[in-house]
């Protein structure tokens, strides 16, 4: 298993008020899964997604991931953690409008100390893999949403993650742009990268192998 | 009103909601604000102030160019230009003009005086002279009794007085019995009849007049007045005259003319012996000019105008770093709040709506900057005071009047408007859905924005460099000045003057007075030594004869060189080594041979070689010869700067008739003597005032005052400067990080660690403060080269001093961004990017 957590609970405080915002989560991700979160609005599912990709860290319980024991740990190994293990794609791209497409394909590159030459090589393979040679010195703001999510997606692959996440990948693309990406999503798992994506579409979260559903923070079968 | 009291409370909460920039940018405007409005109250009361008298605009000073040969002697009423003739004065003043164009002529001019009223201490001062129009002319009004009239200036003079208003409070406690007792002017008993009004301190600015007295008793008050009243080529009194109603400046010189060319040729011209024709055109192609005389008749103000000049120059930088302040620290707050602004416009709030709130809020902020920068303008100009040199003898009092706090006010509301309001008008105009959608900043954070944000900010830096390193090499330089070995003992060391020749002692009671107080300082508790001097040390004076060696050579440029007449332990006293021979004894007095002592410097310009003890020296073939009984080391003269100089000294017991002495005493306690002389003096001389009664060291302190002011103001500047650059450091972090947020959390979110974004953030306010130090520095070292005299003994680019700034600079960078900083990598990443 690449993901086990056990009995995670996650509660807001809002204006003194408790809020549980997910209560006794017990999940299991195999390496290679494609995983579908899906439920309706405000049940926990982002929040779940953050806590998988270890960008909250105020839960109680127990949280594995590729063998290391998350709860025990400090901030600097879930940083090192989070480095090694996961990339993220984000429902609005999140590119930053001031570098050009090449320049936030080698972002993550970067704060993983590679060498230069290693970062070219494989800002010049992910180019190539997802076609966006043509589109190297563009920047965000001059490449369509789907062009952009496409380079969101190259940039959370690019480090090699284990684990790749995301939050709405298609949410403001249109539905042929959306496809397109699913299609890219499906391909990358069928090469052994494990995902695990929100969604509030049926007909992309059929896509994966198993879905499962939040409720007011409750996990259930789909 | 209930709109208008909406938007205050509104205002009010928006203000405690983030009160951290608010409060930054209320210090901003304190400081920047006060300190202008002290420095403009010093130039207004110097430059701008006119006389507190009536109509005082109509006044108009006479001023007589050209050709004047005799003698000509001004003081700091005005340049020999404007100095007339006692006879002229007289002829203007019944001149057909006056009763026409004008009201009428006055005359004045102040003169060194020993005051002294029956009963109480003498003091050293001034008095002056003035004509009998010369209060009614400015409209007075006393405070007590009378003021002078033109029957007490008629050809004898009466011997009556008139005390100045502060004089009467400060050394009498404004007795309201001084009417009719006697006041001694330089020994001369006079009556006191009145008391000027409060807050007349004389026509002329440095003046400050102790007393009144009539012009017709000069020759009889000052001492140093030759006779000369009906002398029409001696130059030496001032004038001003008041134009009639509805009389223009031009038309009164026209008319004035008429006069005064008719008495240059009819009655000045055939008095002037050998004058070719030449001369004659010159002297009869004079005419009077007339000024503004609103202010009265000074140069003082003029002499000092650079130097408050300076300290304008330097006020406007501040308050334009605190302009940009403002400007950055509300820019940062109108980003923050774009997305209110846009969802008020989503619910109905018009632009204008909006507009009023932002300008009852930059109204609060004005309000509360102009309150707040008063006790620091009240500060600021009690600092001023006591260190701008020739603060005191201006009069320039810690004090603001209405233009100063009308310009607080001024200032406070064009500042928070053009540079906060505008940054709020701008928030407002990000579109109200891109502001909604959380890109309201990014609206408004364009790169030729963010640009012109780091521009400000590099300005900053690049003053506050500035003013560091000014203040720094200026402060070395004080430092070494400190170090100077002088080559004469200052600490411990009192001295004091004193002028018996103003209180009417012929010269052998001088004499005696002088012997007598050398040896009753000797005697006095703790003292060590005691001795005379005429010149007074360290305070610019010299004296200096053409003296030449008896069979030597005489070096070019050395024939006048700079001496003193000195007592026998003189040398004991300011602890100089005498080299070889013998220092001066009582018994080197008057029909004793003449004898001198000098020192090494003298023996190397004038040749003397290895034994100059027994060579003579020869100042007028009228006398005999002075022999050198002795060689001291070099010590400091008129100046701590500078070689020092060659130097000879006499005994001056062997010159007798001196009109006025130095004294100097080294004792255990300084502090202690000090309370002693006065009473000793007092004991021997009841009339004499103690003069300049100082520590040296206070005598050094003071001929070092310009250098100390200029390095207290590059100090203030550089601490406000510097507190203002971090203050606006901290607004452009805190706007920038704002607008990065999302740029963080992307960048979080993709594995940077903290370390890395505050090497991001480092960078960025490195690569700024690289530029502005290198900015500041240049301009440092230009301006250190400018002002290069004011510098002892430092390089203008000493590196110690330029690393030292550079350091305090990053240091207060550092600070300043650890607060935005610390914020920014706070916020989770999912948070930040949930926000946009």
């Amino acid at each position: 298993m690449i993901v086990q957590l056990r009995q995670l609970d996650r509660i807001h405080v809002q204006a003194g008020l408790r809020v549980p915002v997910l209560r006794e989560i017990h999940l299991d991700i195999a390496e290679g899964e494609f995983l579908s979160i899906v439920g309706p609005s405000g049940s926990g599912k982002t929040t779940l997604l953050n806590v998988l990709g270890l960008m909250d860290h105020d839960w109680s319980g127990e949280y594995w991931l590729d063998g290391s024991a998350v709860h025990q740990a400090g901030a600097r190994q879930r940083q090192a953690l989070q480095r090694s293990a996961v990339g993220f794609i984000f429902q609005h791209y999140h590119l930053l409008d001031d570098l050009t497409v090449a320049e936030n394909l080698e972002l993550p590159l970067s704060y993983r100390d590679l060498p230069s030459t290693a970062r070219r090589e494989r800002v010049q393979a992910a180019l190539a893999r997802f076609g966006l040679e043509g589109k190297k010195g563009l920047y965000p703001a001059q490449l369509s949403g789907g062009q952009q999510q496409l380079v969101a997606v190259a940039r959370a692959v690019i480090a090699r993650p284990r684990l790749l996440l995301a939050d709405e990948p298609t949410g403001a693309l249109h539905s042929s742009q959306g496809r397109e990406i699913m299609a890219l999503l499906t391909e990358l798992n069928r090469e052994g990268m494990t995902i695990v994506q929100v969604t509030h579409n049926p007909e992309f979260a059929a896509l994966a192998a198993r879905t499962v559903e939040l409720r007011d923070g409750v996990l259930g079968a789909a | 009103m209930t709109k208008l009291m909406q938007d205050l409370r509104s205002a009010w909460r928006a203000i405690l909601k983030r009160p951290l920039p608010w409060l930054l940018a209320l210090v901003s405007l304190a400081l920047g604000i006060g300190s202008n409005t002290a420095v403009w109250s010093l130039y207004e009361q110097a430059l701008l102030r006119p006389l507190p008298v009536a109509q005082a605009e109509r006044l108009v000073n006479l001023s007589a160019p050209g050709l004047k040969e005799g003698s000509t002697t001004n003081n700091v009423a005005g340049p020999r230009d404007d100095v007339l003739s006692y006879p002229m004065l007289r002829d203007l003043a019944v001149a057909p003009a006056v009763g026409r164009e004008l009201v009428g002529i006055a005359g004045h001019r102040y003169f060194t005086a020993n005051t002294a009223v029956a009963g109480e201490a003498t003091t050293g001062g001034r008095a002056m002279l003035v004509t009998g129009n010369y209060f009614s002319l400015l409209g007075l009004s006393p405070a007590l009794g009378r003021l002078l009239q033109p029957a007490d200036d008629e050809a004898q003079g009466r011997r009556v007085a008139v005390l100045a208003h502060a004089w009467w409070k400060q050394a009498l406690g404004g007795d309201p019995g001084i009417l009719g007792r006697s006041v001694r002017v330089n020994g001369q008993a006079l009556e006191v009849v009145g008391v000027a009004p409060p807050g007349f301190r004389g026509t002329t600015l440095g003046g400050q007049p102790q007393v009144y007295v009539p012009m017709s008793l000069r020759w009889e008050l000052d001492p140093a007045a030759q006779d000369d009243r009906e002398d029409r080529r001696s130059y030496w009194a001032y004038a001003f005259g008041r134009l009639a109603e509805g009389v223009s400046l031009e038309q009164a010189q026209a008319a004035l003319n008429a006069s005064y060319r008719g008495l240059l040729s009819e009655v000045e011209l055939p008095l002037q012996q050998g004058m070719d024709a030449a001369r004659q055109e010159r002297f009869l192609a004079r005419e009077l000019v007339l000024t503004q005389g609103a202010r009265g008749q000074s140069s003082l103000g003029q002499s000092a105008a650079p130097a408050l000049l300076l300290l304008q120059g330097a006020a406007a930088l501040v308050l334009l770093i605190t302009c940009l302040n403002i400007a950055n620290l509300l820019l940062a707050q109108g980003a923050a709040r774009a997305g209110e602004y846009a969802l008020r416009a989503s619910i109905g709030a018009s632009r204008q709506r909006l507009a009023r709130q932002a300008l009852i809020e930059a109204a609060l902020l004005a309000t509360a900057g102009a309150v707040l920068s008063l006790p620091v303008a009240s500060l600021a100009l009690h600092v001023l005071v006591a260190w701008l040199p020739g603060a005191d003898s201006m009069g320039l009092l810690p004090e603001s009047g209405p233009s100063s706090l009308s310009l607080t006010l001024v200032m406070a509301l064009a500042t928070t408007l053009a540079f906060g309001l505008f940054p709020a008008l701008q928030s407002m105009a990000a579109a109200p859905l891109a502001a909604l959608r959380g890109e309201g900043p990014r609206a408004t954070g364009s790169r030729a924005a963010e640009r012109f944000r780091a521009a400000l900010a590099l300005g900053q830096v690049a003053f506050s460099m500035m003013a560091l390193a000014l203040a720094g090499l200026h402060a070395q330089s004080l430092l070494n000045l400190a170090r100077v070995d002088l080559g004469l003992r200052s600490e411990g060391v009192v001295g004091f003057a004193v002028s018996p020749d103003r209180s009417g002692m012929d010269g052998a009671s001088r004499t005696q007075l002088f012997e007598t107080l050398e040896r009753e300082l000797a005697a006095l508790p703790g003292v060590r030594a005691a001795s005379a001097s005429t010149v007074p040390l360290l305070t610019g004076s010299t004296w200096g004869t053409d003296i030449a060696v008896r069979d030597g050579p005489t070096p070019q440029g050395r024939d006048s060189p700079f001496y003193n007449l000195i007592g026998p332990a003189y040398f004991q006293t300011l602890g100089t080594t005498v080299l070889q021979g013998r220092a001066f004894s009582a018994g080197d007095r008057e029909g004793a041979p003449r004898v001198a002592i000098v020192n090494e410097s003298f023996v190397e310009a004038f040749e003397l070689g290895p034994s100059p003890v027994g060579r003579r020296l020869t100042d007028s073939p009228r006398l005999p010869d002075i022999e050198i009984v002795g060689v001291v080391e070099d010590s400091a003269y008129n100046a701590v700067r500078g070689p020092k100089p060659p130097l000879f000294y006499l005994s001056w017991r062997q010159n007798p008739g001196l009109r006025e002495m130095h004294f100097y005493v080294h004792t255990d306690d300084p502090y202690g003597l000090m309370a002693m002389i006065p009473p000793l003096l007092a004991r021997l001389a009841p009339d004499l005032p103690v003069e300049r009664l100082q520590t040296l060291d206070r005598t050094i302190d003071e001929l070092h005052d310009s250098q100390r002011f200029v390095t207290a103001l590059a100090a203030v500047m550089a601490v406000l400067g510097t507190t203002l650059s971090a203050l606006g450091l901290y607004g452009m972090l805190g706007y920038t990080l704002a607008l990065r947020q999302r740029e963080i959390g992307i960048r979080r979110a993709l594995g940077a660690a903290p370390w890395q974004l505050v090497a991001m953030v480092a960078g960025r306010v490195g690569r700024l403060l690289l530029a502005g130090i290198l900015f500041g520095m240049a301009a440092a070292i230009a301006l250190a080269h400018l002002g290069r005299a004011l510098l002892f003994e430092v390089d203008n680019r000493d590196p110690a001093v330029l690393l030292a700034a550079m350091g305090v600079i990053v240091l207060a960078a550092g600070l300043a961004c650890v607060v935005p900083t610390r914020r920014a990598l706070a916020i989770s990443p999912m948070e930040a990017l949930r926000c946009h």
